[in-house]
């Protein structure tokens, strides 16, 4: 069904607009990037300039941001991982099985609600003890207390409005509630499972004062080496947009990855009436 | 045990040595120990970490130098600090943190091992000696950075005829740098206006920096947080007052637009963009100023000691915590980096050195004319009173000055309501008795 | 219509018939157990342990102090507290309710069936959430610099003075606001674009074919499927916003004087500043149970309509 003309040029222009609103500041960034900081902080701008990649250069090879990048992923899509296997059965268990008690998801939620200040420096004592300072297990370990629960939390949305009589039709047919999970229900929320793979990775790929507390110069993670550039001495804001443009490169894969998922809608789960 | 048995042997060692060597050998403590130390994201870190393969050749340690901003190091320091096994086995202790440090017994004492080793500690300035090494008659640090801070101008600018000739019309006299706080805020207005430029640069952020650089104001005056006897909060004076008057004044009256949220990053961007004739701030921003791909101000920002009576002198100390696993490899390279050799490789690469010959070691003046007048402006320079809770009062005069630049209450109600806090930041400290 | 509530139903029916009890606890503790498991570990134990340190004097430097009892909660409350408490509400508010109906706006947008570009749309609105919001805060640190950013350049070329922005004490918390609906609408956007796409789309055909217009669907069919989803992405972002404190550390540290200065920033600047352990995490706990009850009190509004 088409919508009058009128219709579809307003859509356009706001999402034009809202895409410009995003961008421009991020075309600032990509041309920071490449200029050195008499040029960044100069005005008027100036429009020609001879582009240099000193700023990747510098953070490439002299503070081995490849390494924190490395860290950054295998911390992020580890924890991801866990938390989101661990997390979709935890909230069909919840949702179908009454699991917990009707206390349990606010009890879950709860715990979030702590700001996390006060979380780390028992975090560091705990893990100092147990010898997971320093390492990426550790911090894995540890961003699971806060992803967790968002992505139960997230999933049980979507879990209730996948429709029971789909489940229960499996059961009838002879599956187990582990196959019944596995065949039928996952499949139906996989834009709910998309969303909190997002969530989850971005909470893990953002977060700063754990990965501070947590890690060491091998281990350190992306937002602690950026913050590293800010110094008494001045920040260095070329190689900070860098950083940045660099870092956003492998979440742009991972939306990419599961963008299928997200526009997969309810009909992949095969539901009628 | 294992350390049992490395002390004892290095007590074997110095006692077969005896006197002809004063300095055991480092490789008997720290083969195959690995270091980890935590310094800040600057030009000395950089320096640090260009020689220390040097030490690892001769001890066999393994260095390892994790680098982080600096407001971040703190946060890091003190849980790891806490623990019964730590981090770190060298530390940077800002001036700052010092009493904190002492007091939470975080860091060891060091006189036997200089007594032992013979370390000369009387070729640091005496200034940073008193701020970061002696704590009430024990040394726990070496000084590593100096933080002067003082009054950088633009040499181009006040040296031109028509800026001279201006200036004795508007002040009727000859051409000087200000010599009481008094002045330069009158020239500070003076020359903004004149230049079309902001008069001073100033960074009114919250904490740190509103605080770092107000205190020059204050003890510009001769005023101070509390009378160093008695610690009784003393800021309330009239001299107090007015030092947090001149800052508010020249912030709203000679600052670059939106200095009350500027930090130093924000300071020095104004300098080098050739937006600001003065500032009050710290001389380690010189090779930044200098930098040609940074800066448009090349070769042309002097340095001059602060007006007045005092300037703030910050510095940062070496020591040993407590919780290191291996403090004898610790304390051998804290005698190794500021051994007369390295200490003047680090200055050379830009760092900002505390013994007092480097500043007249020709090699390092070529590179770093600047910092000539280093020496006259730690004569002239003190410290935060070395109290366990001197973060504390970092933040509460942070506090101060911003209920007096953000909410415009008058200095004298500012400084009076916070009289409680001051007070109740030295009771029961053990270091003040 | 499956309302939220139905799912609260206190048995499990399709096993009850099938008789099957022991299986039905047996695969309750499979799926829950991981769960359980971590939260137990990193999440109950500090929370615990923080619990306990609020309870006593603890000053960092002099070491844990004799235990208070409520000592630490009754000190905080005063002039300061109350003023953090409005600055966090003002700054909650807002971003939540700004960010909610930005991101719910565009995600209805981009669901329409016939829009083109959809996957350009998404890339570029999913971008600022693919960055960290420390690059993101010090990127905009030098854009609204008064001195040197581009923004009051900008401004300039139109005639409008130059504004302090950060610096600026009545502008300071707006600027904060601005940047953080900047880096945080995007995740709401995605998940409440994520809802739309599973919605089912035979009521929606439903109501069309009974000639409802696009409001009437959007208020009667959409809008109460997607209560879920919505409920939790505005307690998400709710508690998000509450406990952030990367953005204020870097923008403004909280000032100019307190105008920006926030109970995670404050138990921030009590924790680590003030090394008073036991005041912080009596503050956290304040917010705590302020979290728990507003989210219950938004549960009971958003669940009853």
């Amino acid at each position: 069904m088409q919508p009058p003309l009128y219709v579809k040029i307003l859509t356009h222009l706001v999402l034009g607009l809202a895409s410009a609103v995003i961008l421009l500041p991020l075309l600032w960034v990509l041309r920071t990037s490449f200029v050195d900081r008499v040029i960044a902080y100069k005005l008027p701008p100036e429009l020609f300039f001879t582009p240099t990649l000193d700023n990747y250069r510098t953070i490439l090879t002299e503070m081995e941001f490849g390494k924190f990048f490395l860290n950054s992923m295998v911390v992020a899509s580890t924890s991801t991982l866990l938390a989101v296997i661990i997390g979709a059965m935890a909230a069909y268990a919840i949702d179908r099985y009454r699991a917990g008690g009707s206390a349990m998801p606010m009890i879950i939620l709860a715990t979030q609600m702590m700001p996390p200040i006060v979380l780390v420096i028992p975090f560091f004592l705990i893990f100092k003890n147990i010898g997971l300072t320093d390492s990426r297990l550790g911090l894995i370990f540890a961003y699971l207390a806060f992803n967790l629960p968002y992505v139960v939390w997230l999933l049980l949305s979507f879990m209730k409005r996948v429709p029971r009589e789909l489940d229960e039709a499996a059961l009838i047919d002879g599956c187990t509630p582990l196959t019944a999970f596995v065949r039928i229900v996952v499949p139906a929320m996989l834009p709910g499972i998309g969303a909190a793979t997002i969530l989850s990775f971005v909470l893990c790929w953002n977060e700063f004062l754990f990965a501070l507390m947590l890690t060491g110069q091998q281990t350190k993670t992306l937002p602690v080496a950026v913050s590293s550039l800010v110094t008494q001495q001045g920040t260095a804001i070329g190689a900070v947009s860098a950083a940045t443009i660099l870092a956003m490169l492998p979440m742009a894969l991972l939306y990419f990855a599961v963008r299928r998922f997200l526009v997969a809608g309810l009909n992949a789960g095969a539901v009628k009436g | 045990m294992s350390r049992f048995y490395k002390a004892s042997l290095l007590a074997t060692v110095a006692c077969v040595l005896g006197a002809t060597s004063a300095f055991a050998n480092p490789a008997e403590v720290c083969k195959d120990v690995t270091l980890n130390m935590l310094l800040e994201t600057v030009p000395d870190t950089v320096a640090l970490q260009k020689v220390a393969p040097e030490f690892e050749a001769l001890s066999g340690a393994k260095v390892n130098i994790e680098a982080v901003n600096y407001s971040l190091m703190h946060e890091k320091l003190v849980p790891s600090l806490t623990a019964s096994s730590g981090a770190y086995d060298v530390l940077v202790v800002d001036s700052y943190w010092v009493g904190e440090f002492v007091t939470a017994k975080w860091i060891q004492p060091l006189d036997e091992r200089i007594a032992k080793d013979g370390v000369d500690t009387s070729v640091y300035f005496p200034a940073l000696m008193d701020i970061n090494g002696k704590i009430k008659g024990t040394t726990y640090m070496l000084p590593f950075w100096q933080y002067a801070m003082g009054l950088l101008y633009r040499k181009d600018i006040v040296e031109a005829p028509e800026f001279q000739a201006a200036y004795k019309t508007e002040f009727g006299r000859d051409w000087r740098l200000p010599e009481t706080l008094e002045e330069y805020a009158e020239l500070a207005k003076w020359a903004g206006k004149f230049t079309g430029k902001a008069g001073a640069a100033m960074s009114g952020q919250r904490a740190d920096p509103v605080v770092m650089e107000a205190t020059n104001y204050v003890f510009s005056l001769g005023a101070d947080f509390y009378n160093r006897e008695d610690w009784v909060p003393t800021l309330n004076s009239p001299e107090g007052i007015k030092a947090v008057t001149v800052y508010a004044d020249l912030i709203n009256n000679a600052a670059q637009p939106g200095a009350l949220g500027a930090n130093f990053d924000d300071v020095a961007n104004a300098l080098k963009q050739d937006k600001a004739v003065f500032a009050i701030t710290y001389l380690f921003l010189m090779p930044t100023l200098q930098d040609p791909k940074e800066s448009l101000v090349v070769d042309k920002i002097g340095f001059a000691r602060m007006p007045g009576e005092d300037s703030l002198l910050g510095a940062w100390g070496w020591a040993v915590p407590s919780n290191a696993s291996n403090p004898d490899c610790s304390w051998e390279f804290i005698k190794w980096v500021e051994s007369k050799d390295i200490a003047l490789k680090r200055g050379i690469a830009g760092g900002q050195p505390t013994q007092t010959w480097i500043y007249e070691n020709a090699d390092f003046i070529k590179a770093w004319p600047a910092m000539a007048a280093v020496g006259d402006a730690l004569a002239h320079a003190k410290g935060l009173p070395v109290m366990s809770r001197a973060t504390q009062l970092v933040e509460v005069f942070a506090e101060v000055m911003g209920d007096v630049l953000a909410n415009g209450t008058d200095p004298a109600t500012a400084i009076t309501n916070a009289e409680d806090k001051l007070a109740a930041l030295t009771r029961g400290d053990p270091l003040l008795k | 219509m499956k309302s939220a509530t139905t799912s609260m139903n206190l048995r499990a029916p399709h096993l009850a018939r099938k008789g099957d009890e022991l299986s039905l606890g047996f695969y309750k503790f499979v799926f829950m157990t991981p769960t359980i498991l971590v939260m137990m570990l990193v999440v109950a134990a500090p929370l615990l342990y923080s619990f306990y340190l609020s309870l006593h004097e603890y000053i960092v430097t002099y070491g844990q102090g004799p235990f208070i009892g409520l000592g630490n909660y009754v000190l905080l409350m005063g002039r300061e507290f109350a003023g953090v408490s409005w600055v966090t509400m003002k700054l909650t508010v807002s971003v939540v309710v700004i960010e909610f109906l930005i991101a719910f706006s565009l995600a209805l947008l981009l669901n329409q069936s016939w829009l083109r570009f959809r996957e350009f749309y998404l890339v570029i609105l999913m971008l600022p959430m693919l960055m960290t919001p420390v690059a993101v805060a010090l990127m905009f640190r030098l854009m609204f610099n008064p001195n040197l950013g581009i923004i009051n350049w900008l401004l300039s070329l139109v005639g409008i003075p130059a504004q302090g922005w950060f610096g600026d004490p009545n502008l300071a918390l707006a600027t904060v606001i601005f940047v953080d609906a900047w880096t945080e609408t995007s995740l709401m956007l995605i998940m409440l674009y994520a809802g739309l796409r599973s919605l089912p789309q035979d009521p929606v055909e439903a109501a069309r074919i009974d000639g409802a217009n696009a409001w009437q669907i959007l208020r009667h069919v959409t809008l109460p499927t997607l209560r879920p989803v919505i409920l939790v992405t505005l307690l998400i972002r709710m508690i998000t916003a509450l406990k952030s404190y990367d953005l204020i550390y870097i923008l403004t540290q909280g000032g100019p004087g307190k105008t920006t200065e926030t109970i995670s920033f404050y138990a921030y600047r009590l924790g680590f500043r003030f090394l008073d352990i036991g005041q912080a995490a009596a503050v956290s706990f304040i917010l705590l149970i302020a979290v728990v009850a507003l989210t219950l009190v938004l549960l009971r509004i958003l669940r009853e309509r």
